[in-house]
Parts: C-alpha cells; structure tokens; sequence
C-alpha cells in the first residue's frame, strides 16, 4: 500500500515539473523589472572601483553602465544562443575592448577590468537569487549563460592585451637596435659604428642593411666599427662581424675594426678566427685617425693664435 | 668603345678599362668570353679592368664563380680587376655566402676605382727586383 503511494506520489510530481524557461527570455524579464536597480548597482560599483583611483568620471561610469546594459539587452534579444559572430556580440566585444583601453591608458591594471567583469555577473545572479519564481534548472541556465558569455570576454580581452604588449615589446626592442648601433658620418666619408651589447643574427642584418645603405648614400669611404660594447663574442657573433667587414668592402669602402678587449681577442683567436686582412685599431679614436690617414685628412691642435 | 657579345668595354685611358655587362651576359659560360676578352685587354695594354656591377641585383654562387674566374683571367694578363657600384642588397647577399675574402678589389665607383693607386704589376716588380734589395 505505502508503495503504491509512494509511486503515485513520484508521477505526480514528475507531470508538475516546470519545464525551464528559455535563459535569454528569463534575463531580459529579470533585466526589465529591476533595471533601475542593476543600473544603479553598477555605477557605484564603478565608482567604486575607477572613481575612486580617478579612472573614470562619474558621467563616463553612468555612461558605459548604460551602454554596457543596452548592449546585453539586445545580445539577449538577439536569441536564445549566443552567436559570437552575431553583430550583438560583437558590438558587447567592442564595447569591452574600448573600455579596457580607457582605463588602462588611464593607469589602470588588467585585474581591475577583471573584477569589474566579476562583480557584473555577480550583480545578475544576485538579482535572481531575489526572484523568487526562478526554478533550480532556470538558476543553473543562467548561471552557465553568464559565466561563459563573461569569461569570453575576459578571455578576448586579455588576447588583445597580450597582442598590445607583444607590439609594444617588439617596437622597443627595435627602437632599442636602432639606437643601440648608430650609424653616424662623422666626417665626410667616414661612418662610425659602435655596437653595444650583443650582435645576434636578426640585430646582425639590421645593422648591415642600414650600415650597407649609408655606405651607399654617404658614399662612404671608411667605415668604423667599434667593438668596445660588446659584451661578449661567440662564434655567431665572430661570423656575423666577419660579414659586416666583407660586405664593407665588397662595397668598396676600407672596414677598420677598434676597441677589441684582451678577452674579445682571446675568444677571436681560441674561435680561429682570422682577421688578417682587416685594419684593426685599439680604441675608437685610434680608428678614427686611421680613417682620416687613408682620406689625406689631418687632424691636429691649432696653433695659438698670436 | 668594343663590344664582345654581352658585355660593353670602354677605355677610359691610363691603361683603366671599364667593362659593363648587358643583359646578354651568361656567367655559365665564362668560356665564351675569356679569349676575345684576354685578347682585347692585351690589345689595349690594359693594367685595370673596373668592372661595373650596378645591373646586376643579385650576385649569386654562378655569378661569383664568373667574377672568380674573371679575375684569375685578369691576372694572367696582370690587369688588376676592380669591382664597382655593387648594390648594398647584393653585397649582403654575397657577404652571407662568401669563405673568404674576393681576390678582386671592390671600388664605390668608377671614379673611385680610378682614383686607387695603381697596383703594382708583375713586370714592375720583377723589374724594381726583391723588396728592400739594393
């Protein structure tokens, strides 16, 4: 007897199941009916967390608040599934991407972008939590839409940061081999080059590109190349020097190589490298009076006048 | 000015020739042009082939061997080669792939070329005997 109840019991409650309402459809009803509140929610929250370091004005956090709403507002509108190819999506992407640009040019860091995003979709659910016709399976649904609609946008946001850093990195790292290795006329027909640092194979062929192109414009008839920078030499960096040398002079100018340190020349003789053929000078200056030397230019102190 | 198939030659005096190579030059058959080119430079008592490279964009392995092969021809008829106006793109190239340095000399220009003091020749040095004798 008791099982039979128990059955029947089991059934009914199986036919009275409510069938869970389409998430979309649940979050602009939810949207709808306390949109004051979520509006006003978030802009302290942003003013909470930009206004107070100064990010933000108080007019920007009111406006992105809006725009970020009318923005979810018509995602939601646009279906039950979330396209990420759909214009609303796209435009919410937009929205986000701009956003974060502001305020990081505004000093601030990726982690405040993340917890504004955070604190977003905790403003949501907790307004669900207060509705109290949202079933379990609703809840969950909604839950699942946000977290993966939001960590998107995390995601994209935080590719696009890595993409800027990495073109940020690369444009140093070619204004620092461009100022690293100078090439400078520092008299008619004379080019000096000092390298600083280390002379790997990608810094190797800038150096020669740029150093071949001013022998060409300069019409350069001596090239200096200075050493006395560099911190260390391997056999790459010892091909790399013998190429600059070779390729001087197959453009016809006179390569004179200065400031080779006792532990450079030790590393150049241990690597076998021959510089036989190659005018080689101490010091910089040594060089530099080479170079005039072969151009027919003296350098001297003038006499006192009187 | 002489022309021997692919290649202009203009004396410019003092024994300086310069040589400029059209488009019909085949540096894989450095054979074709060493005698009529041996005898025109005998001819014209040449003592410095500068050689204009400007055209040429690339200097690769078969042009080197013909540059190679030239110069080896030069200094059978002890002409000093000089080559002139390379292409920065090209002397990059070439420095990438070279052992050594070339055994001709390299010169910005043709004025520059002809500005270098004359190397000494073979006969001058068998005439002038063993460096520092008296």
């Amino acid at each position: 007897m008791a099982k039979g109840t128990t059955a029947k019991t089991s059934k009914k409650t199986k036919t009275a199941k409510v069938q869970p309402r389409p998430v979309h459809k649940l979050l602009i009803e939810l949207l709808m009916l306390n949109a004051g509140r979520i509006s006003e929610v978030i802009e302290r929250e942003g003013q909470e967390i930009f206004g107070q370091a100064n990010l933000l004005s108080n007019e920007e956090i009111t406006d992105y608040s809006l725009e970020f709403l009318e923005l979810f507002a018509s995602l939601l509108h646009a279906g039950e599934r979330i396209d990420r190819r759909g214009p609303e999506y796209r435009a919410l992407r937009e929205f986000f991407n701009g956003f974060s640009k502001r305020i990081r040019a505004r000093g601030a860091s990726l982690d405040e972008f993340v917890r504004y995003i955070q604190f977003l979709q905790r403003v949501f659910l907790e307004n669900l939590d207060a509705s109290e016709d949202v079933s379990f399976e609703d809840a969950r649904a909604v839950i699942i839409l946000l977290g993966s609609l939001f960590n998107d946008i995390i995601l994209d946001i935080f590719h696009i940061y890595l993409e800027e850093k990495e073109r940020t990195i690369q444009a140093q790292q070619e204004e620092l081999r461009q100022t690293s290795a100078p090439v400078t006329e520092i008299w008619d027909g004379v080019l000096t080059l000092p390298i600083i640092g280390t002379l790997d194979s990608s810094r190797a062929m800038t150096v020669m590109e740029r150093l071949l192109g001013r022998i060409e414009r300069d019409r350069a008839k001596a090239v200096v190349m200075d050493v006395t920078g560099v911190s260390s030499i391997d056999t790459q960096v010892s091909h790399h020097l013998v190429q600059m040398i070779r390729a001087i002079s197959l453009m016809g100018a006179e390569p004179i190589l200065t400031g080779i340190r006792p532990d450079i020349a030790r590393s150049l003789t241990s690597l076998n490298i021959d510089l036989g053929r190659v005018t080689t000078r101490s010091t910089l200056a040594e060089g530099l009076k080479e170079a005039f030397r072969r151009l027919g230019v003296h350098v001297g102190a003038a006499e006192a006048a009187g | 000015m002489a022309r021997i198939e692919g290649m202009h030659l203009t004396p410019l005096g003092g024994g300086d020739v310069l040589l400029e190579p059209g488009e019909g030059l085949d540096p894989g058959d450095p054979d074709a042009y060493t005698e009529p080119l041996l005898a025109w430079l005998q001819g014209q008592r040449a003592r410095r082939l500068i050689y204009d490279i400007g055209n040429v964009a690339l200097v690769d392995r078969l042009y080197y061997a013909w540059l190679l092969r030239l110069e080896r021809l030069c200094r059978l008829a002890d002409v000093e080669l000089v080559v002139v106006n390379m292409r920065p793109v090209a002397a990059f190239a070439l420095a990438r792939t070279l052992d050594g340095p070339p055994p001709f000399s390299c010169a910005l220009d043709v004025d520059r070329a002809r500005s270098r003091p004359p190397r000494r020749s073979a006969a001058d040095a068998a005439r002038a005997g063993p460096a520092g004798s008296r």
